[in-house]
């Protein structure tokens, strides 16, 4: 019985050890980004009102703001969103329902996985030759919109096929057997039912695309800009133009880039401020993306 | 073992509390022929093979399945019951390298239904199947059934009175008439197999397929679903793949044993219970392997 006491109680202190090294690890992460975010916060709330965010880039530090970037990032991820969105979610269905399991489709299946990791500069110097130089649509909205979708393309079709993977086979035994085409499989049920999951996907896609700075300096993203694009929609006839679509921009982490780069030290100031805008409005988006997949999952479970 | 036999005798005993009505068993049923009184035939099975596949899973089955009867399909896991009902409804043709040969002749159209003619989706339209395991679709409860009638078109008035039709001949109405628009997430695992059954019925099939529909569900569920599978019959003809013996016993009018994918001998069911002609199927019903 001794024996017992003993080695249990050396298996307990084995726990309680690796128990502490647990929590140690954990405070290393956590505290790392939580410094990171008090500091971004301490430097840049100072600069955060309400001038800073409908002020044009500047050559002086107080009077610099941060309109030509917001709106730019904004604009680029309207057009990263509707190139990505569709074109990964039919290729997701389409792997994933539609092709037929061969070598070919298992080749394809490898790369894309590949491709999300590829390093997001290649897909600049891609897009470069690709859309700048042999397409000709110059530098401007549209080709820094399309970068982003090809970066995130990958992983929204990873994405729609985890969703998609995670309906249960007899749902679609279920829908099949009543008489459906797989069309209407794939539009009255594998749709909705896998749109939680696809949905995070995207968003966590976007958020990562929103951050990207690399590409963009690729293809030739401007780093001072005082105009804004043409509004989208007009007071005349047809009342809805793609004009911005065509006109340069810059973004919020180029933005930052081009601050922080200076001697000046009000400039990082003004980065941090731009910093804290953009870890925001990720956050915000993270935190749409756990909202959908917990009202989901509360609806659905299998 | 031990538990599935202990689950058989609460099933009977909750059975017998039920007291569902009993088929004298001095009438005799689908087996020897009677004057004047000879049962329709619904579709019957020409030597038909079946392969997964180089795997052959169905080996030369002939047999017929006779209208407004219900046929039991019996035998040990990976004979090939489930891959025979599966074939009435060709959802085989779902998968990649599936073969069918021979013929499976639909009365009283003539339609072979496995023929490289037919096409699968007129089949599914015409056949229904109950799977498993419960697989409601995450929509409301009226949706569930609905689905099948939306797709042939059916709406208005007519949608929502057959709706209602099906969920009473699955003896669920009562319980869900007043919450149609919840989740059918929400209703218990027996009831979301009834909503099955109900979403089965609601498109008028012309046979019924039963795929184990009771071997998730727990013994009080088992016996409403037995007791309106015999209800059924009147209007459909059914056919249910089942390891329960006792299961086969109590619903079919006659049963067919498979054994490796070959049809040993099919009988109406009390013959086939109390005087098999096959020492296998004797083996197999006596509990000696399986």
């Amino acid at each position: 019985m001794s024996d017992f006491k003993a080695i249990i109680a050396k298996r307990k202190r084995q726990d309680f050890l690796f128990n502490i090294l647990g929590i140690i690890c954990t405070l290393v992460g956590i505290l790392t980004l939580g410094a990171l975010l008090v500091d971004l916060f301490m430097d840049g709330a100072t600069r955060l009102n309400w001038t800073f965010l409908t002020s044009f880039p500047s050559r002086f530090a107080e009077r610099a703001g941060i309109l030509s970037s917001w709106v730019g990032t904004l604009l680029i991820m309207l057009v990263t969103a509707f190139a990505a969105v569709p074109l990964g979610v039919s290729a997701g269905i389409y792997l994933e329902e539609y092709a037929r399991r061969n070598w070919l489709t298992n080749l394809i299946e490898i790369n894309i996985a590949n491709l999300a990791g590829v390093p997001s500069i290649i897909y600049g110097l891609m897009a470069l030759g690709l859309l700048v130089y042999q397409f000709r649509l110059g530098t401007n909205v549209l080709t820094g919109g399309l970068t982003l979708a090809f970066l995130i393309l990958p992983i929204v079709i990873v994405a729609t096929r985890e969703a998609l993977r995670t309906i249960p086979q007899g749902i679609r035994e279920a829908a099949y057997a009543l008489g459906s085409t797989k069309w209407q499989v794939v539009r009255h049920h594998l749709l909705p039912y896998s749109l939680g999951g696809t949905m995070t996907g995207i968003i966590i896609a976007l958020s990562r695309a929103i951050g990207e700075t690399a590409p963009l300096i690729t293809i030739g993203a401007l780093t001072f800009i005082a105009f804004l694009p043409p509004p989208p929609i007009q007071s005349q006839p047809p009342f809805i133009s793609f004009q911005w679509l065509g006109s340069p921009f810059s973004v919020l982490p180029i933005q930052m880039f081009n601050w922080v780069s200076r001697p000046d030290q009000d400039f990082v100031v003004n980065a941090a401020g731009a910093g804290l805008v953009l870890i925001v409005v990720t956050l915000l988006l993270n935190a749409v993306a756990i909202m959908i997949r917990y009202r989901v999952r509360k609806r659905i479970k299998w | 073992m031990i538990v599935t036999l202990f689950d058989r005798l609460i099933v009977m005993s909750t059975r017998e509390q039920l007291a569902r009505p009993q088929v004298s068993p001095e009438v005799p049923e689908a087996s020897g022929p009677r004057v004047g009184d000879a049962p329709e035939i619904k579709a019957e099975v020409e030597k038909l093979n079946f392969f997964y596949g180089k795997h052959q899973a169905l080996k030369n089955i002939n047999m017929v399945f006779h209208a407004n009867k219900v046929t039991a399909i019996i035998g040990p896991s990976g004979c090939g019951k489930s891959t025979l009902l599966r074939c009435f409804n060709r959802i085989h043709d779902l998968y990649p390298e599936t073969r069918y040969e021979g013929k499976i002749i639909l009365q009283p159209s003539g339609t072979n239904l496995i023929g490289p003619e037919t096409d699968p989706l007129e089949m599914r339209m015409r056949m229904s199947m109950v799977f498993q395991k419960p697989n409601a679709f995450p929509k409301s409860i009226f949706e569930n059934v609905a689905f099948g009638l939306r797709l042939r078109g059916t709406g208005g008035k007519e949608l929502h009175e057959q709706v209602e039709r099906s969920l009473r001949s699955a003896a669920l109405w009562e319980e869900v008439k007043d919450r149609l628009r919840e989740s059918a997430y929400a209703l218990s695992g027996g009831q979301q197999q009834r909503l099955c059954i109900a979403r089965a019925l609601a498109t008028e099939p012309e046979m019924l397929l039963f795929d184990e529909p009771t071997s998730a569900l727990d013994p009080i569920a088992t016996g409403k679903i037995e007791s309106l599978i015999s209800d059924l019959k009147r209007h459909v003809t059914v056919v249910i793949v089942t390891h329960n013996m006792q299961q086969a016993a109590r619903v079919s009018d006659s049963t067919a044993f498979m054994y490796l994918g070959e049809l040993v001998e099919v009988a109406s069911t009390k013959k086939m219970f109390e005087n098999p002609s096959n020492k296998l199927t004797e083996e197999y019903i006596t509990g000696h392997f399986g």
